[in-house]
């Protein structure tokens, strides 16, 4: 039972932490060299972490929590991006990450990929094939950007796993 | 999650693959020819087409899409713009000039495209002359 209130807890705490990085996130300005609509995906951090360490369940919930926030607060079509590409790569990386051998690099990649595949198919359903113009940008920035949410895992790893042991996981 | 490894050395083939599978498709599109006709659509259908070739001068076109947002469009003979979006992330403005056929500036907001398509489509004229 205190194992799981404490996974409830830690649930809760990694989808604030999802939050406040898209947020600040939302708060650099726009990079001159990315294309228009680049995002870095920091909160991606905190989905792999609960994909990997606390479960699928938990990491869908961040990827719903995040949809909604972006619903709320953006609109329909925002919504939509949000939660596809989140649902998506969450799966992708607890797949991954059931291979004991997978690097946090990978699985980032692996991600990354997923995302922005599963926002691209959004996007087309929206509007038009328009959108494969930005297949190769996707393609580009979604490989560097699952490198930064891998290294940024690695090095955020230690104080968040003492964070689960403290809640009993 | 503890003890797993940042990186493999086969990794770097994924990355290397991945940034040079872009860099082709970003030469294929480069190689691609100068745009000929300027497409709007919207909810995935054509609202407008226009003969960049057929243009005096810059014309500017305002579509107003989903949810009230309204985009002002310019043409000119040699390529196409959106200057101007009314939602907050203005990923289609930063986009820039498009020249190519094949490029193309989304606003997913208001579902609308602007893209650029290559001269003689199938079965169509390259120009029609007056």
């Amino acid at each position: 039972m205190k194992r799981k209130a404490g996974m409830v807890a830690f649930t809760g705490m990694l989808g604030a932490l999802a939050l406040a990085l898209s947020f600040l996130e939302g708060l650099l300005p726009p990079l001159p060299m990315l294309p228009p609509g680049a995002k870095l995906g920091l909160s991606n951090v905190a989905a792999m972490y609960a994909a990997g360490s606390v479960g699928l369940p938990c990491g869908l919930f961040l990827a719903i929590l995040k949809g909604g926030f972006a619903f709320l607060g953006r609109g329909v079509a925002a919504g939509l991006m949000s939660l596809s590409g989140g649902m998506a790569s969450t799966v992708v990386m607890w797949l991954v990450l059931k291979r004991p051998q997978a690097s946090l690099l990978a699985t980032g990649v692996c991600g990354a990929m997923t995302h922005n595949a599963a926002q691209l198919c959004v996007a087309w359903a929206l509007t038009s094939r328009a959108v494969v113009f930005y297949v190769p940008a996707l393609v580009a920035f979604g490989a560097l950007a699952g490198v930064l949410t891998g290294l940024v895992l690695r090095i955020s790893l230690p104080p968040l796993q003492k964070l689960g042991r403290r809640m009993g996981l | 999650m503890e003890g797993r490894r940042f990186a493999r050395p086969q990794d770097a083939l994924l990355v290397l693959g991945l940034l040079a599978l872009a860099g082709i498709c970003f030469a294929m599109l480069r190689a691609a020819p100068l745009g000929a006709r300027a497409v709007i659509e919207q909810d995935g259908r054509v609202v407008l087409a226009r003969e960049l070739a057929q243009l005096a001068g810059p014309e500017e076109v305002t579509v107003t899409g989903a949810q009230g947002v309204r985009l002002t469009i310019a043409l000119y003979p040699d390529g196409a713009q959106v200057i101007a979006a009314g939602c907050p992330d203005q990923v289609c403005v930063r986009t820039g000039k498009l020249g190519r056929a094949g490029e193309s500036a989304v606003c997913l907001p208001a579902r609308v495209a602007l893209r650029l398509e290559g001269g003689g489509g199938a079965g169509e004229a390259d120009a029609v002359t007056g």
